[in-house]
């Protein structure tokens, strides 16, 4: 099976392996899409097709398992919509008022569009710490997870997803309010 | 706080620890720890205390609102409340940005109430909304219009808007105000989850507040769902009136408002976009609007990618199409209010929003509304539809509906009691009933329930001394109560007449036999078990004499339907034999009364599996029945046949049986709950013999003649059926979607009884769980359960139900299949692509699957393997893959065949259930 042989390693799996889940990353990616009201324009395969070549071009990362995929991922999902953010206001400029809402089964709402980016480099301070947290939450907010599906990944029950998100979102708070 | 790695490690452990802790226990947790670390975790905890809440989405929230300097940091500053402005606004304190419209910016601020003068922070802190003008555009014009707004809004003081709090200005001299900050949702998207009922009452409360505020003469020129915020606790509140105003300044017109935004501009009206003079009319434009993407999810044109120029022509010419064009289950009254509103022309619309909002409530009450012309015999149809059983008990001549082409077989049926009322009781009734009279009053808000109630004392003095009048009059009126389903004030009635009954100084005789029977199926219809024991207490083995025939045998039968219903059928056919034995014994030739009695004996013919005699019996019902030239219980009779015919598989005999008997009810044009229960189980029939369509229509339709407020059962019992039928059909969308609708309903109607609406998520985890099969279904699912909002209730059912699968190999398989799918679509497939993950799916998968997921995978396999069917051993393969498929579904049936039979038996017992004949108690001679 591809899956055990990208477990084993194989190095070309990887490719395979982003192939087998392009229907699951780009489900993501529409789910992503429907809840924030960035750029209406674009198409959603674009946005998927962002993904997956991060997730090339970040090559040396080894893929462990189907867990880290998917926390690779939805980070990339974040890098992508901050990305977009981010080129919308230099194209516009002060111009259009650009909502962002990112509701995951967690509902993290973001009220403006700058706190994409506060939220974005706190989660970069609060990763030099404790990377399993971030990820945790970028599975939760980015990669439009549900807690269940998270602890099935993480083989973990589904009350200790939910602590990792309370202990993440605090963190968070505590690095903004540092910013 | 220092977070250097060390300290974040060791303050993270501890703030799990925390975390896991609930309450109490987590502050005494917090409490032992040395410093510097408590007052960490302190902080910590501050900075997220509402994060102790268990519901994540709440945390989430809390977080951001805990986000204090938000804005600050933007480029843009110019425009933006400047640092030093920042806590200038009286004492508020502003957190984060909500919004910015053409006039300001609105932010989120809070201020701590000062408890008293020592200058101490209260213990409480008010939270707001504050509007500032915008630095930049703060011209003589725009500081003007802000000024109005901020005038309107402090004049306004009504539940339904967000109250004005304080208002002043900035150091720079901008004006600010801050009003209530309400926290809420849309209310297009909180309608979505509501039924049709729901979202008009929903509607009807915005209406006060527009009408409120017009009665102030403010127009607020911009209603649109994005401008309704319905609260925590479900009302609806209206907000900015930013471009209101006042109808004596009415020169500052909307075409000079820089408001031109595409979402403004769909819901303007024709006269505010060609510039006329714009009114309250324009306001009822709006909201009806408003009306119509409430009720159909959508609004009449869509405005957002077109021209301007056309845009204006589509506002001001176009015809919207009606809004049962998006929903068939509108009616035509409500489709007339709704285009009465929209009407291109201000002076076609409702004159006022109060006129609007009313016909909205009589639509809701089932009176006739006035957006429809107003024919009589329009405004007749409607209100026998609604109140048939009342009218016939009445009399119609008292009503003076004259409409002679209505024909009612309950007023057949009745005749002979109205002829023996007195006709003091008579005129009692007649008393009451006009001013319920739809002809009476025009454009009064009376209900019948209202003018029962209000009647009352009136009743109570003018039978005060005369206990054979009042024992008439309360019959009648238990008997009204009991049509419009308020069971309390049918048991009153009943129990009043009871009282007269022993002032006429009968103690078990007719008089008072009939208020036994009238109390007793009253109970049995709330609660069998009491019932029972009513009867068996009240009930005389026999009746005394042949005066007291007549209503002994009409208690007798009460008693026996209500053992029936609690399912003591011995005693029941017992109680049936002496009934056979007294009607011998007095030899009663009375057609109805032995067409009742044949009935009876078929049941206890069919527990007796006596299957000859029971259709003899039922034979013989039908027959008196038609001999007793009463259409309403053979109507009945009938279709309890027919039910009984289904049962034997005597499909097209039960079919005939059905359909004459609604053609009796169609005929009398009798829309009640009793020939909503014939076409229930007229559905079942159509649903057994394959015609699943056609048994979606009918049920539709039975649940249409349902009263909203009232007849919970029935409804619940029809609407999980039409879950039952549209998920056979393969609609699983549509499934869903009525499940959805009903469980909040089933959940607050049945707060007594939780078992049904349990009944009722046990169904919906079995759709979601065979809805999976369906891979465009399960996209929709997601999403539906989502806006339903009780996913956590769904998990909850579905971890009981317990699949026996291993994961990961579930994934494996899954995934490998995708990677299939996206070879196909590439016409990359091939063969040893198939066969190699066949083998490895034969060899993985009947250990870790369940049934379902066996189908799921055979059933894409099927699908891949279809175009490669070229070679014979291929041809092979796929058929054994479909008759693996094909055994697979079979495996799944018996895996959840428990369930479904729990909801076919649940649906059987209570659909199929035979009905009573509607009983109306004898008349005293």
């Amino acid at each position: 099976m591809l899956l055990r042989r990208y477990a084993e390693g194989k190095s070309e799996s990887l490719n395979e392996v982003v192939a087998l889940v392009y229907d699951e990353l780009r489900q993501m990616a529409h789910q992503h899409l429907r809840r924030s009201q960035i750029g209406q324009h674009v198409d959603t395969t674009v946005l998927v097709h962002e993904a997956y070549e991060k997730l090339l071009q970040g090559k040396t990362q080894q893929l462990q398992d189907r867990r880290h995929f998917f926390a690779v991922a939805s980070r990339a999902m974040r890098q992508i919509v901050v990305d977009m953010y981010r080129a919308d206001r230099a194209a516009k400029r002060g111009g259009g008022a650009i909502s962002v809402t990112l509701t995951g089964s967690q509902m993290l709402e973001l009220d403006s569009p700058e706190q994409l980016v506060t939220v974005h480099q706190a989660l970069e301070t609060l990763a030099e710490h404790n990377r399993e947290l971030v990820e945790t939450l970028d599975m939760a907010c980015f990669g439009g997870l549900s807690n269940e599906q998270i602890a099935e990944l993480s083989d973990c029950n589904v009350r200790s997803v939910q602590r990792k998100l309370q202990r993440a979102q605090t963190w968070l708070t505590h690095f903004m309010s540092q910013a | 706080m220092n977070t250097g790695s060390g300290s974040f490690k060791q303050l993270d452990e501890l703030l799990d620890q925390a975390y896991a802790l609930d309450g109490e226990a987590r502050s005494s947790f917090v409490e032992q720890l040395p410093e510097p670390q408590r007052g960490h975790i302190q902080k910590l905890l501050e900075l997220s205390h509402e994060l102790t809440v268990s519901d994540i989405a709440r945390d989430a929230q809390a977080v951001i609102e805990n986000i204090d300097r938000l804005g600050s940091d933007s480029g843009n500053e110019g425009d933006r409340v400047r640092e030093s402005n920042r806590g200038a606004a009286g004492r508020w304190r502003l957190h984060r940005e909500l919004g910015s419209g053409g006039m300001g910016q609105v932010f989120f601020a809070t201020r701590e109430a000062l408890e008293n003068d020592s200058g101490a922070s209260g213990d409480y802190v008010q939270e707001a909304a504050i509007k500032i003008l915008w630095a930049q555009r703060a011209t003589s014009e725009t500081r003007a219009r802000f000024l109005r707004e901020r005038r309107i809004l402090a004049s306004l003081n009504h539940p339904g808007l967000a109250r004005f709090i304080d208002g002043g200005f900035l150091k720079d001299s901008r004006p600010w105000f801050a009003m209530e900050y309400v926290e809420g949702i849309d209310i297009d998207e909180y309608a979505m989850s509501l039924s049709i009922d729901a979202r008009l009452m929903l509607f009807v409360e915005v209406c006060a507040s527009v009408a409120y505020a017009h009665q102030r003469l403010i127009v607020h020129r911009d209603i649109k769902p994005q401008n309704i915020l319905v609260d925590r606790s479900g009302h609806p509140r209206l907000l900015d009136f930013g471009v209101a105003s006042v109808l004596d300044d009415i020169d500052d017109g909307i075409h000079t408002q820089s408001s031109g935004t595409p979402l403004t501009l769909q819901y303007a009206s024709p006269e505010q976009v060609s510039g006329a003079l714009v009114t309250v009319a324009s306001d009822i434009y709006q909201l009806g609007l408003l009306l119509y993407k409430l009720l159909t999810g959508t609004v009449p044109y869509e405005l957002k990618d077109i021209a301007l120029r056309k845009a204006l022509l589509v506002i001001c010419e176009q015809t919207p199409p009606k809004p049962s064009v998006h929903n068939a289950k509108i009616p035509a009254d409500m489709d007339a209010i709704v285009m009465t509103a929209l009407n291109k022309d201000p002076d076609e619309r409702y004159r006022t929003v109060t006129t609007f909002a009313e016909d909205v409530q009589r639509f809701i009450d089932g009176r006739p509304v006035h957006a429809v012309p107003q024919t009589r015999s329009y405004v007749t149809r409607r209100f026998l539809r609604r109140h048939a059983i009342i009218a016939s008990i009445v009399g119609f001549s008292a009503l003076a509906l004259t409409a002679a082409t209505i024909v009612s077989v309950r007023m057949a049926k009745e005749a002979s009691a109205q002829a023996t009322r007195s006709a003091a009781a008579q005129q009692i009734l007649t008393d009451v009933f006009q001013k319920a009279d739809p002809f009476a009053g025009q454009g009064a808000t009376v209900t019948l329930a209202d003018a029962l109630t209000r009647a009352q004392p009136d009743i109570a003095v003018r039978v005060a001394n005369d206990p054979l009048l009042a024992w008439e009059v309360n019959l009648a009126l238990g008997q009204i109560y009991e049509s419009v389903g308020l069971v309390e004030q049918e048991m009153s009635a009943y129990r009043a007449m009871l009282e007269a009954a022993s002032a006429l100084g009968d103690a078990n005789g007719r008089y008072f036999l009939t208020g036994v029977a009238g109390l007793g199926s009253a109970l049995a219809r709330t609660n069998p078990v009491k019932a029972v024991q009513y009867f068996d207490e009240n009930m005389p083995t026999r009746p005394r004499s042949e005066d007291d025939l007549e209503a002994w045998l009409g208690a007798q039968y009460s008693y026996v339907g209500a053992l029936n219903r609690v399912r003591e059928y011995g005693r029941a056919d017992a109680g049936t034999f002496v009934m056979a034995d007294v009607m011998d014994e007095y030899g009663v030739s009375n057609a109805r009364t032995r067409g009742r009695l044949s009935q009876l004996l078929a049941g206890a013919a069919r527990r007796a599996d006596d299957l000859d005699a029971e259709n003899r019996h039922w034979q013989d019902a039908v027959e008196h029945m038609r001999a007793a030239n009463n259409p309403s219980a053979l109507a009945v009779i009938l279709s309890n046949w027919a039910i009984h015919l289904g049962r034997q598989k005597r499909y097209d005999e039960s079919e005939s049986a059905f359909l004459e008997s609604m053609a009796i009810f169609e005929r009398a044009g009798l829309e009640d709950p009793t020939f909503a229960a014939v076409i229930r189980s007229y559905a079942g029939l159509l649903f057994r013999t394959g015609r699943i369509d056609e048994a979606i229509a009918a049920t539709e339709r039975s649940l249409t003649l349902l009263a909203p407020s009232s007849q919970f059962y029935a409804r619940f019992v029809g609407e999980l059926n039409l879950v039952r039928y549209t998920f056979v059909k393969g609609d699983v969308g549509k499934s869903l979607d009525t499940l959805t609708r009903s469980l909040p309903a089933a959940q607050k109607a049945f707060a007594d009884d939780p078992a049904v609406p349990q009944r009722m998520l046990r169904s919906f985890a079995k759709v979601l769980v065979f809805g999976r099969a369906h891979s465009s279904a399960a996209t929709a699912l997601g999403h539906e359960i989502r806006a339903c909002g009780s996913e956590k209730q769904l998990l909850a059912v579905l971890e009981t139900l317990e699949h026996p699968v291993d994961r990961d190999a579930r994934n494996a398989i899954w995934v490998a299949l995708n990677a299939l799918l996206q070879k196909q679509r590439a016409s990359t497939l091939s063969q040893a692509d198939i066969d190699g993950f066949v083998g490895f799916y034969e060899n993985t998968a009947p250990a870790f699957f369940d049934a379902l997921d066996q189908w799921r995978v055979l059933d894409q396999l099927a699908s891949l393997a279809a175009p490669l069917l070229l070679p014979s051993e291929q041809a092979q393969r796929y058929q054994t893959l479909s008759a693996e498929r094909l055994s697979a579904e079979a495996l799944i049936s018996a895996q959840y065949a428990p369930e479904v039979d729990a909801i076919a038996g649940y649906l059987g017992e209570t659909a199929g259930d035979e009905h009573q004949c509607p009983q109306p108690p004898p008349a005293p001679d």
